[in-house]
């Protein structure tokens, strides 16, 4: 019947389109396409790059999964962003252990490995009604900064080769540093530096390092994933002696929050375990140095790691 | 002339009674300051030494920082003040003068300018150039707070009677002479509130040393702040008060030392 | 009272004021000579350039061309300050120094002078007195604490201190009631009298002119000099309708002050009446027959009758044509 088999060629015609064209839809939309459709969340951070990036992806993820997103990230201030997820004003922003350990946790024990003092982090924050998803391997922990010129002058390659510096070298510091039990005080105390033997200088963060690269520090405190140590020619020594407590990264959210899209905390699960040390860097830089949008970096970062097709 | 009839004095006796009622109000408040200013810190010093501090407190919370925070604070509120005196005030002269009139919208334009800008970010690229520390922090600070000494200068020196000046140089004096004997005693009153608003402002913006090795009482609040330790942030904040209430009270009492008699 | 400086001669050569961007000089070539010793006064309407030329004699307003010399010495190019610490200047806004004493504002000039202070402070204490203040209980005072005709005296010792030869006065008592300036101004005269400086006085008002002038320019626009001569000169003969018209009305009533009855013709005799000494003027005589008198007797020289009164001002007039 060649009426029935037009027909029939017809239906295998809209069946094939409609096969390609889903195909062809749901390549353009991504991974798990609109499973997060129906989610609403305001995500905010903190005021430095990283907090930034971070909260940037999270976003980016959410909305390419056809969620809606507030964003209130750059705020200013860890205590002003974790006030402002309590109250309500937003829903998520990443944390880092050791930060909630000491800041809001009001502990001053810093010698535990990274995942016990997550385990001890989250069963803290229990009170607080606050979730904790998995961490990130990165550690973005305090860091001694020096010039590969000045390292290789002066033969350093670890933390107590720094003692190998001519006297009265500049140590650069910021102020919080200098106030923390993980600080200042104590890392002179780990290494056995005396005072008399250095100078002390503090500047605000983001001044250390140029003032490194320039000379007006012979060392520098610095975040150890800032993208600026690689950019400016500065390196990391390494901590022979263990000192700094971890700060692994993870996006924290109100019970509330989890509870309302628990398909949200299980989509935002796998993220933190794609950022490696150099992965963090590498999107800092891209920020810091090149002066690249955050929300573009995100976008290449979710991308490349295959989080979003 | 021959005597003439003594003038019925109107106005002597109720004049000086109402003087003296005005110096007393004047004085009382230049008295009550300070008490207040001893019991407020009275009151922080106590507070403090029976606050139980743990580790992170007890590194900004001790006498040695607390003082040598204050100190710190002193020196750069101070030297700002001095630098801006050194240049505000004879810049202020002479826009005044005939000749040098027409530069005073740029002046103050760029002395604008100075208010304007993000403190932190302008005092960093200041470090960065020439070198963190005291002097660079002083001088940054003298440029954000040279507006209000300068431009009271220009005010209080443009709203003298032009015929007092008139007088003056009728009397023979040279144009140096007026200035120094007539011009600037009269503009002193203003000039001086200027110098008030000027010290408490360099004492805000003293804050900011933390930033650039010019220590100070922001090497109590940013801690503070960054660290969720409400004792030191608000330390640091009303040891920052104390030290601006401090400056008013000064600048007032040379105010009433340097007022002229009679205005 | 201690030596004082009589008063130099001022000439004034083709003074003339032209201020930027105007379209006519403020004053225009105006010349005139001050004798020594003789208080003449600037009068004419407000914005003739008056105060102006004044202000020209000891430069507050630099002349754009012509001479100033004053007893002989030219002193058109003299530095400014020095000129002025020899001539006393009164303003009428008087800009006393607020800030200092009633004693240290009269002792301005001495002290820019170089005077040594026991010098100064007796000078001014004299002046003080002089002006009718008591230095003792005036002196530590401030000028706020002064009424206006107060600190016109002072403005007028602070003037005097230095006892200049030449006093340039603009309104000085125009800024206060009629009835202290009244005052002021017979104390002025009183004073100028027995000084006998130079004085260049500047006024509006043409009563104050008669009172105050040895002699009266009277000024129209940019300075012209309309006339220049005696109050009585000005009163009985008018030289242009300007100064007519600036005399105003009933110019013999106001001349019968002028005229001391000594010269009158008087008809021998002494009849019922009031006397008047021959000192008295042709006013006084007029209020003696204006208040019922049939005729006036003068001293013992005589009695006047009132044609003779007429008579005396109609010859007046004539005598100045």
């Amino acid at each position: 019947m060649q009426v029935k088999s037009h027909k029939v060629v017809a239906i295998a015609a809209a069946i094939a389109l409609a096969v390609v064209g889903s195909a062809a839809t749901s390549s353009s939309a991504n991974a798990a396409g609109t499973s997060l459709k129906g989610v609403s969340v305001i995500v905010g951070s903190k005021d430095f790059t990283e907090s930034i990036v971070l909260s940037k992806i999270v976003k980016q993820f959410i909305l390419a999964n056809g969620g809606k997103v507030v964003d209130k990230t750059n705020i200013k201030g860890s205590s002003t962003t974790r006030e402002a997820m309590v109250s309500g004003d937003i829903n998520m922003y990443w944390e880092y252990t050791g930060t909630a350990w000491l800041v809001y946790q009001k502990q001053t024990d810093v010698n535990i490995a990274p995942d016990v003092l997550y385990k001890k982090v989250v069963a803290g924050d229990a009170a607080a009604k606050v979730t904790w998803l998995p961490m990130t391997s990165f550690n973005d922990t305090y860091a001694w900064a020096i010039t590969k010129a000045n390292a290789t002058k002066y033969g350093v390659k670890t933390y107590s080769d720094l003692k190998k510096l001519p006297a009265g070298s500049a140590w650069c510091v910021e102020s919080e540093f200098q106030s923390r039990p993980d600080g200042w005080a104590g890392f002179k105390k780990a290494y056995g530096i005396a005072d008399s033997s250095i100078t002390t200088k503090v500047l605000d963060t983001g001044a250390i390092y140029q003032a490194t690269k320039d000379g007006q520090c012979m060392v520098g405190e610095v975040f150890a994933t800032d993208g600026r140590i690689g950019a400016l020619g500065l390196m990391v020594p390494q901590e022979d002696v263990s000192y700094f407590p971890p700060y692994n990264a993870a996006l924290t959210m109100t019970n509330a929050t989890a509870k309302k899209y628990p398909q949200l905390v299980k989509a935002l699960a796998p993220i933190a375990a794609k950022i490696s040390n150099a992965t963090m860097q590498n999107l800092n830089a891209r920020v810091d140095v090149l002066g690249e949008d955050a929300d573009t970096v995100a976008k290449s970062f979710l991308t490349a790691s295959g989080l979003v097709k | 002339m021959a005597k003439a009839l003594a003038q019925p004095n109107l106005t002597a006796g109720s004049m000086y009674s109402q003087s003296a009622r005005l110096i007393f109000q004047r004085h009382r408040s230049l008295i009550i300051q300070p008490i207040l200013i001893l019991i407020i810190s009275a009151g922080l010093a106590i507070g403090l030494s029976r606050a139980h501090l743990d580790v992170i407190e007890k590194v900004t919370i001790n006498k040695k920082f607390i003082f040598r925070a204050i100190q710190d604070h002193l020196i750069l509120s101070f030297a700002s003040a001095a630098v801006i005196l050194a240049v505000a005030i004879p810049a202020g002269i002479l826009l005044t003068r005939r000749r040098y009139k027409k530069f005073t919208p740029i002046v103050l334009i760029l002395a604008n300018i100075g208010q304007a800008f993000p403190a932190v970010g302008v005092l960093i690229i200041a470090g960065i150039l020439f070198g963190f520390g005291k002097p660079i922090a002083i001088f940054s600070f003298a440029a954000f707070g040279i507006l209000p000494i300068l431009r009271n200068t220009i005010v209080g020196l443009q709203e003298i009677d032009p015929f007092i000046i008139e007088s003056a140089m009728g009397m023979g004096m040279t144009p140096k002479q007026a200035l120094r004997q007539i011009e600037l005693p009269l503009a002193v009153p203003v000039i001086l509130a200027g110098v008030r608003t000027t010290l408490i402002l360099t004492v805000g913006v003293a804050t900011l040393g933390v930033f650039v090795n010019g220590g100070g009482l922001g090497t109590l609040i940013i801690p503070g702040l960054k660290l969720n330790r409400e004792l030191v942030l608000v330390t640091g904040g009303i040891l920052t008060v104390i030290v601006a209430f401090t400056m008013d009270w000064l600048a007032r009492a040379a105010e009433e030392l340097l007022r002229p008699r009679g205005i | 009272m201690s030596n004082t400086t009589h008063g130099q001669e001022i000439r004034l050569e083709k003074l003339t004021k032209r201020y930027p961007n105007t379209a006519k000089d403020a004053v225009s070539e105006f010349d005139l000579v001050i004798p020594a010793g003789e208080c003449v006064v600037f009068v004419g309407p407000s914005g003739c350039g008056k105060t102006t030329t004044m202000k020209m004699i000891n430069r507050i307003i630099e002349p754009t061309s012509g001479r100033i010399v004053i007893g002989g010495q030219d002193v058109t190019k003299t530095p400014a300050h020095e000129l002025r610490r020899n001539i006393g200047y009164v303003i009428q806004q008087i800009g006393l120094f607020p800030h200092m004493t009633i004693s240290d504002n009269v002792a301005t000039v001495p002290q820019l002078l170089g005077w040594d202070k026991s010098k100064t402070r007796a000078r001014v204490n004299e002046l003080l007195d002089l002006v009718g203040l008591d230095p003792s209980e005036y002196g530590s005072r401030y000028p706020k604490q002064l009424s206006g005709g107060q600190q016109q005296r002072v403005g007028v010792a602070r003037a005097l201190a230095a006892d200049p030869a030449v006093l340039l006065m603009d309104e000085p008592f125009g800024a206060t009631d009629p009835i202290t300036r009244v005052r002021l101004q017979k104390e002025f005269r009183a004073l100028q009298r027995e000084l006998k400086k130079t004085v260049v006085f500047v006024t509006h008002d043409f009563e104050e002119a008669l009172l105050l002038g040895d002699r009266i320019a009277v000024l129209s626009d940019q300075s012209k000099v309309e006339q220049y001569g005696t109050p009585l000169e000005i009163l009985s003969a008018p030289a242009t309708k300007k100064v007519e018209s600036f005399v105003g009305e009933a110019a013999s009533v106001r001349m019968l002050g002028l005229v001391s009855l000594s010269g009158v013709s008087v008809a021998s005799g002494n009849v019922d009446g009031p006397t008047l000494p021959e000192t008295a003027t042709l006013r006084e005589a007029m209020e003696g027959f204006i208040t019922g008198a049939k005729a006036i007797n003068i001293g013992t020289k005589g009695h006047l009758t009132f044609e003779a009164l007429q008579s005396a001002i109609s010859s007046t007039r004539k005598g100045a044509q």
